[in-house]
């Protein structure tokens, strides 16, 4: 399956400076394991904890799935392929 | 599921205040009537009032700007809103950040006035870090200069208050701080909704008389009834979760500039939000409940610290602006600075130049009709 991430409101950084990712995932893939698949995948070294705690996405991050919040979701259900992934930090000043 | 409000909307959220599911379309709608009646409620604002906006270009304050632009039309507010920028002089964080703020002036065609603390001090905040140098914080020159420069900002546009972008985050981590410091005294300003107007008439007519004899304020006597520094700050977020304002900002794609200051220390301030995050994962209402505490909480007389005591304002025999002492948090920071300033560039004329930077004449408004 294909999915699309978008990082938001300083996450970039963890990405090399990369908004946009398309990912090409197993069909298996769901809502929780997304996340350490992600920190396992694209992310290395101090990214990884800024990102991810205990597989979770780390608090004040928003995860976001086609624009609802991921808990609205299955989380045990697959994504389905095209679906769009935003991660948006809330954590930053002004 | 569906939309709680609408009873058709496909739900993208629950709201943090009640859980209820919403669409986005129903969301942003509630967010947006749920700050007007705040703002009702409360009385925070009089028809056809001048109002400032401190505009940062951060997510805040560019919600802020939506939505007040937003309701002003919707509710017929008639308000003159005006955004009050402050350029401390960080490199690669506050011009980046203005371009935002001067980006949005265009967009609601508000116009924008940017008081830099060069201009006003003497000193950027790159040149204040290197006299201060790299260990020690900042913050407290930044804070306390950019308040006064945000009152500069307000009096050279003639607004007669400011809408600042706090939100009931900030509010519960600021109370929470407080608490860690043990430094109670600032309480309950934290938690007001609106603060800095409420003297009693006999103080008021006190300062009057100090600002007739006051080499600085004597030219302002005839021109105005308050002295300077007294611009009510108000708080139309103090109930908005952080949480949500993101979601907004994402939702409508405003732009908004997310990067952390410069010279950000890895502040107490992250401890407390650290604990806010991982308590919010528990309950949702932690943070509103913090706000609500803080408001319920009145010190005994003899805890209130001096700042908070309105009794004994004054005027900064240097500057004029009210001051709980002799010299104003700005003024003693000024000295310091220059003492320290192996440079020592110039005797900062505070006075002359807050008058220059209130005299300057305001750039041309383009009237867009908004």
């Amino acid at each position: 399956m294909k999915l699309t991430l978008t990082l938001h409101a300083g996450l970039e950084s963890l990405f090399n400076q990369q908004k946009k990712l398309e990912l090409a995932l197993d069909d298996s893939i769901t809502p929780v394991s997304l996340i350490p698949w992600i920190r396992d995948n694209l992310l290395s070294g101090d990214p990884k904890q800024q990102l991810v705690v205990d597989d979770a996405i780390r608090p004040g991050i928003l995860y976001m799935i086609n624009d609802a919040d991921w808990t609205l979701v299955d989380a045990d259900s697959p994504l389905n392929d095209g679906d769009e992934i935003a991660l948006i930090s809330t954590i930053h000043g002004g | 599921m569906k939309c709680a409000v609408c009873g058709t909307g496909r739900v993208i959220l629950k709201r943090m205040k009640n859980q209820e599911p919403v669409c986005k379309e129903c969301f942003l709608r509630c967010f947006e009537d749920e700050v007007y009646e705040a703002i009702v409620q409360s009385n925070l604002f009089k028809k056809k009032e001048i109002v400032a906006i401190g505009a940062s270009g951060g997510k805040d304050s560019t919600c802020l700007i939506h939505v007040l632009h937003t309701i002003n039309q919707r509710y017929q507010m008639e308000l003159d809103l005006r955004l009050v920028a402050v350029d401390e002089g960080i490199a690669g964080y506050r011009n980046h950040s203005l371009n935002c703020v001067e980006e949005n002036a265009k967009i609601y065609g508000l116009p924008l006035t940017i008081i830099s603390f060069k201009e006003l001090f003497g000193y950027t905040m790159d040149e204040i870090n290197a006299v201060v140098g790299e260990k020690k914080s900042k913050c407290t020159h930044c804070g306390v200069f950019r308040r006064k420069a945000l009152d500069i900002g307000c009096e050279k546009i003639g607004a007669e208050i400011i809408a600042l972008g706090h939100n009931a985050d900030d509010i519960a981590e600021t109370v929470l701080m407080n608490l860690f410091r043990g430094d109670v005294g600032r309480l309950e300003r934290t938690c007001e909704i609106r603060s800095g107007s409420d003297i009693t008439p006999d103080l008021l007519t006190k300062l009057q008389e100090e600002m007739k004899s006051h080499p600085a304020m004597v030219e302002y006597v005839d021109q105005r009834q308050y002295p300077f520094g007294l611009t009510p700050k108000v708080k139309p977020f103090k109930y908005a979760y952080q949480r949500e304002i993101v979601l907004y900002v994402h939702y409508l794609q405003l732009k908004y500039f997310s990067v952390e200051c410069t010279y950000a220390p890895v502040s107490f301030r992250g401890y407390a939000r650290q604990f806010l995050l991982k308590s919010q994962a528990i309950d949702s209402s932690i943070i509103m409940n913090i706000v609500h505490s803080g408001e319920r909480m009145k010190l005994m007389p003899q805890f209130a610290n001096r700042a908070g005591d309105k009794s004994i304002m004054k005027l900064c025999t240097r500057c004029g602006f009210v001051s709980s002492q002799h010299l104003c948090q700005s003024c003693l920071l000024l000295d310091q600075l220059i003492r320290d300033d192996p440079a020592h560039p110039q005797n900062i004329d505070c006075i002359a130049r807050s008058a220059h930077v209130l005299s300057n004449p305001l750039p041309d408004i383009e009237d867009t009709g908004g």
